[in-house]
């Protein structure tokens, strides 16, 4: 076998993306195993804590530090641009904006942390005999369980809501444009609970499509200078490499946070004012 | 070799692409698990408390503005009153011109009055003594007409004359003279 096909073998960003059980926890029929997703998800949950309380607790004063005005940057960013804008009246925004918030803050710290080379993986290697996590960069949110169990919580709150407000028969019926031929109301109706589906499946879909791209061409340019062994080729790739992280990192990382946030006050807002 | 090294990475793919795509139930409930405890977490701790920062803020903007409103209307009413003040002071002033200067007329007038009338009052007491002058003087000039005519005719006639005499012929010395001429030769 030549050396390029070996080379090929040995690497496969794919298994970035592998989550073997850590430790195995098995709770009935779920599988609730610790691995390297569930570790992403706890460390990007005590870094949104950490870093937001802090920034929006501690030291706050009228007058504030630059510390204080990022953190009510921040927060203004997702009360007037997200839930002011698109929740009907002033008690749904009290209702609906922590959770509009906080969905965009751990969306885009999970985000940010998987282009962050961590300590956190199954491969080790060994200095002075230690054995030590490689570094490596891994995004929860480029896994799809992630983004749909996000997704399903906004999908079931949205329901939930537009029913609470609205009773069930009301919301329903809202799904059905006015002025609806009786004939045409059947396969209407049918289209739009697809569509509602459909929503839970664009919504996840978007985020860890993006993010699981992102990763696989900064991973696959990386890979080719090792699968080639060519220093020319090094020259292109990391520079494109390099292009693309940084696109990841000061675009898309926040675009996706920000659309699913987005989107979820959108959703919200319509299924407690439907007319809207 | 380019074509088995795509077979090997598409075979992988195959193989680990399910991997990518598969919905796995527990870790889902981790995301939910771990979301929720951050999201409850943010709100009592974070949300809540830069909120109450900025609805301190604002209420402190809006004390702000309406302090500044309040002064401005203030200075408004303050400015107002100064011109009143202003246009009154103005009034009086433009009165107690008016004033003075009626006064001032008035006082040219009467000084002027006083004039002519002592001006007329001392061309009469002037007129009265040169006529009461030219009185005696023509009463001089008649006295000395008749001595001269007394005397003259005693003189002619060589004998003394009787009052009736006397009294004849000065009415008749005077009733020849000219008294206007004398006057205005005086």
């Amino acid at each position: 076998m030549s050396p390029l096909i070996l080379a090929a073998e040995v690497f496969e960003p794919q298994h970035e993306f592998r989550l073997p059980a850590w430790v195995d926890l098995d709770l009935g029929a779920v599988d609730l195993s610790i691995n390297k997703a569930v570790v992403y998800l706890w460390v990007g949950a005590a870094i949104t804590i950490l870093l937001f309380t802090w920034i929006m607790r501690f030291g706050l004063s009228l007058r504030p530090s630059r510390r204080q005005t990022a953190g009510e940057a921040v927060y203004e960013l997702v009360y007037n641009q997200m839930a002011e804008g698109n929740l009907p009246h002033r008690k749904a925004i009290g209702r609906w904006f922590p959770y509009v918030a906080a969905l965009f803050l751990y969306i885009w710290v999970l985000n940010l942390i998987g282009f962050i080379p961590l300590p956190i993986s199954d491969e080790h290697f060994h200095v002075a005999g230690v054995k030590l996590p490689t570094w490596g960069i891994y995004a929860a949110t480029a896994n799809l369980s992630v983004a749909l169990a996000l997704a399903l919580m906004t999908f079931i709150g949205t329901h939930v809501e537009g029913i609470r407000y609205n009773g069930p028969f009301k919301y329903v019926k809202s799904w059905i444009p006015h002025g609806v031929p009786k004939f045409l109301i059947a396969p209407i109706f049918v289209l739009e609970v697809i569509s509602q589906f459909m929503r839970l499946i664009s919504l996840s879909v978007r985020l860890f499509a993006n993010m699981l791209a992102g990763h696989m061409l900064i991973l696959v340019f990386i890979g080719l200078i090792f699968i080639f062994q060519s220093v020319v080729l090094a020259v292109i790739a990391v520079p494109v490499g390099t292009i693309i992280y940084l696109f990841e990192v000061v675009i898309v990382v926040t675009i996706q946070a920000f659309v699913f946030a987005l989107l979820t006050a959108i959703y919200v807002g319509g299924a407690i004012e439907p007319e809207h | 070799m380019r074509d088995s090294v795509l077979a090997i990475v598409l075979a992988q793919e195959e193989e680990a692409g399910n991997d990518l795509i598969k919905v796995v139930p527990g870790l889902m409930i981790w995301t939910a698990v771990t979301f929720l405890i951050t999201f409850y977490i943010l709100k009592k701790l974070a949300f809540s408390r830069i909120q109450g920062l900025i609805d301190r803020r604002r209420d402190r903007i809006k004390e702000a503005l309406d302090e500044a409103d309040n002064a401005r209307m203030e200075a408004r009413a303050l400015l107002e009153q100064h011109r009143q003040l202003i246009a009154e002071a103005r009034a009086q002033a433009d009165g107690v011109l008016a004033e003075a200067r009626r006064q001032a007329d008035a006082q040219h007038e009467r000084v002027r009055a006083e004039a002519s009338a002592d001006l007329e009052r001392r061309l009469e007491e002037n007129q009265r003594a040169i006529a009461a002058e030219n009185r005696k003087l023509l009463e001089q000039v008649r006295r000395e007409v008749v001595e001269l005519t007394l005397l003259a005719s005693e003189k002619v006639t060589g004998k003394v004359l009787t009052a009736d005499d006397q009294r004849r012929l000065i009415d008749e010395a005077v009733g020849e003279l000219d008294f206007d001429q004398l006057a205005k030769l005086n």
